[in-house]
């Protein structure tokens, strides 16, 4: 491998700031705009059936109906009311937890948070830490 | 092996069918051809299949316990072949509606190699690991919402001469939702932990006084009893903006800059290809940046992509070239400075599917490709991995 690293330089770090200010440009959605997971897509969109596609995106609902009120730290399920209690443990657990996805993990393990995807292929196989074999 | 996670399988399905309500499952299958497994000069490729389950049951809304277990295999390179078992307990004790969120977590993990190629030690890259953690965060608004952590590791290795890694690291951030659809997230934090290198010096006593002369060559049978005991110390800051780019595309970009703040010019530790463990071989001080877009536009799939690169500088290390034995160590001729620059591209797609079973199904591919730079001859390499996966949940 015989070419020059790209340095990280301060020169360099200045455009890429400036241009994403140019980058920040209203283009036209709602307000309160949230994103804890950092996907650069907006938390508030509902998605009933936790494909990872939101309700709008789909088509499932119109545009007015895809944005809850936001309360406590985000929730991007539908409002359910008394009918909470009804569901599932398990989907009171997932609730909760999509909740508290800006403090379930930080980002010192920067390998760990990039690349996307579904995080399968990224125990002892695959991913950015570990290739199958000794993870470094 | 395979044995076991069918066992587990034909073990958790009933359960799954009789508790249905406060019990799921996910079980994942991962195939791809890589053309680095050591991620090293020796550019081994090799085919390899995953299998992946967990069960995750929740006796309340506030509590999650899960189990899992991955077992992978090579087609060539058997003796990397390795199966990990891990349980694991979520508790979040606030309602997802308050502004007040509180988040603790435990994990611990046993990862074995099937180790049966003796030259290539695996068996003593096995490793035990567990973690503890606890975190806060408060909606000071709509627009500030501010976190807190605290982070407990311990990694431990099978060879009973190394100690086991452990860390400790707090962190905190600040996430911003700034006007025009923006988004602004700085986190830093400090980790503090156990440290144990090879001091290249020696203490030689000359009457009243002690001169320091460099180590006598190191034989293999000293190779551990040898190391010292220190702490490393780290920080780092790590600001990320994202943005939306229209309705069904979202931008990320996320910064890094970890520094050591006790490094020893002096220590240095065994590399890879010596044979040798050392916990602390992928601990590095640089910096990185990565932007990453997530889009929608393909009905049903989701498209993520992504272009990383990573400036590090290791702790000082002693790696075998080719063909060259490693001990006796003459210790001042062979510590090197590694220093490594990385470009990292990836390509997912992911189609989420509802089957008519009501049960979610995700087949998903994925392209990667690495190219790392490095001060050190072992660590010039380039890797690029193709994997399919089907990921399926009920």
């Amino acid at each position: 491998m015989n070419y020059k690293p790209a340095k990280i330089t301060l020169s360099s770090l200045v455009a890429l700031i400036a241009l994403v200010f140019i980058l920040c440009l209203p283009n036209g959605l709602e307000a309160g705009f949230i994103d804890l997971d950092g996907d650069g897509i907006n938390d508030q969109m509902i998605d009933s059936d936790n494909n990872g596609i939101p309700d709008l995106i789909q088509n499932k609902v119109a545009k007015s109906d895809n944005l809850p009120m936001v309360t406590g730290m985000s929730i991007a399920l539908p409002d359910f009311g008394p009918a909470i209690m009804l569901m599932s443990s398990a989907d009171r657990f997932r609730v909760r937890d999509f909740g508290s996805r800006a403090i379930s993990a930080c980002r010192s393990d920067f390998d760990m948070f990039f690349g996307g995807g579904n995080g399968l292929g990224t125990g002892a196989t695959g991913g950015s830490a570990c290739a199958g074999g000794i993870c470094r | 092996m395979l044995l076991r996670i069918v066992t587990l399988l034909v073990l958790i399905l009933p359960i799954n069918s009789v508790f249905a309500s406060n019990f799921d499952f996910e079980f994942g299958l991962n195939s791809g051809r890589t053309g680095n497994v050591l991620k090293d000069k020796s550019s081994l490729g090799d085919t390899y299949v995953s299998a992946f389950a967990r069960t995750n049951y929740h006796p309340f809304a506030s509590t999650q316990i899960r189990l899992q277990t991955e077992y992978t295999s090579y087609k060539n390179m058997s003796s990397l072949g390795s199966i990990l078992y891990g349980a694991g307990g979520t508790y979040i004790p606030t309602p997802d509606s308050s502004k007040f969120q509180v988040y603790l977590s435990g994990n611990i993990q046993k990862l074995e190699y099937r180790g049966d190629d003796a030259s290539l030690r695996t068996s003593d890259f096995n490793s035990s690991n567990w973690d503890a953690s606890v975190s806060a965060g408060y909606n000071l608004s709509e627009q500030i919402r501010a976190r807190a952590g605290f982070i407990f590791k311990s990694i431990g290795y099978g060879h009973e001469e190394i100690d086991d890694r452990q860390t400790k690291e707090i962190f905190s951030g600040l996430n911003l939702s700034l006007p025009g659809n923006n988004v602004l997230d700085i986190e830093g934090g400090y980790t503090t932990g156990n440290f144990e290198y090879v001091y290249p010096w020696t203490d030689f006593p000359q009457g009243d006084s002690v001169l320091i002369v460099p180590r006598s060559p190191i034989d293999s049978s000293e190779a551990y009893s040898v190391l010292e005991e220190s702490k490393l110390n780290s920080y780092y800051i790590a600001p990320r903006f994202s943005r939306s780019l229209g309705q069904r595309t979202g931008l990320s970009i996320t910064y890094m800059r970890r520094r050591f703040t006790n490094f020893n010019d002096d220590a240095f530790i065994y590399g890879y290809s010596t044979g040798r463990v050392s916990p602390w071989v992928s601990s590095y001080e640089g910096d990185a940046i990565s932007i990453t877009v997530k889009s929608f536009l393909i009905p049903k799939i989701i498209v993520s992509a992504g272009f990383g690169y990573w400036d590090r500088s290791y702790n000082n290390i002693v790696e075998a070239e080719a063909e060259q034995p490693v001990f006796p160590l003459t210790v001042l001729n062979n510590i090197q400075e590694r220093k490594d620059f990385r470009r990292q591209l990836f390509l997912n797609l992911q189609w989420p599917t509802t089957l008519f079973t009501g049960r979610f199904a995700e087949p998903s591919i994925r392209i990667e490709h690495i190219s790392n730079s490095s001060s050190i001859n072992v660590y010039d390499y380039s890797d690029f991995t193709i994997s399919s996966s089907l990921l399926v949940r009920f």
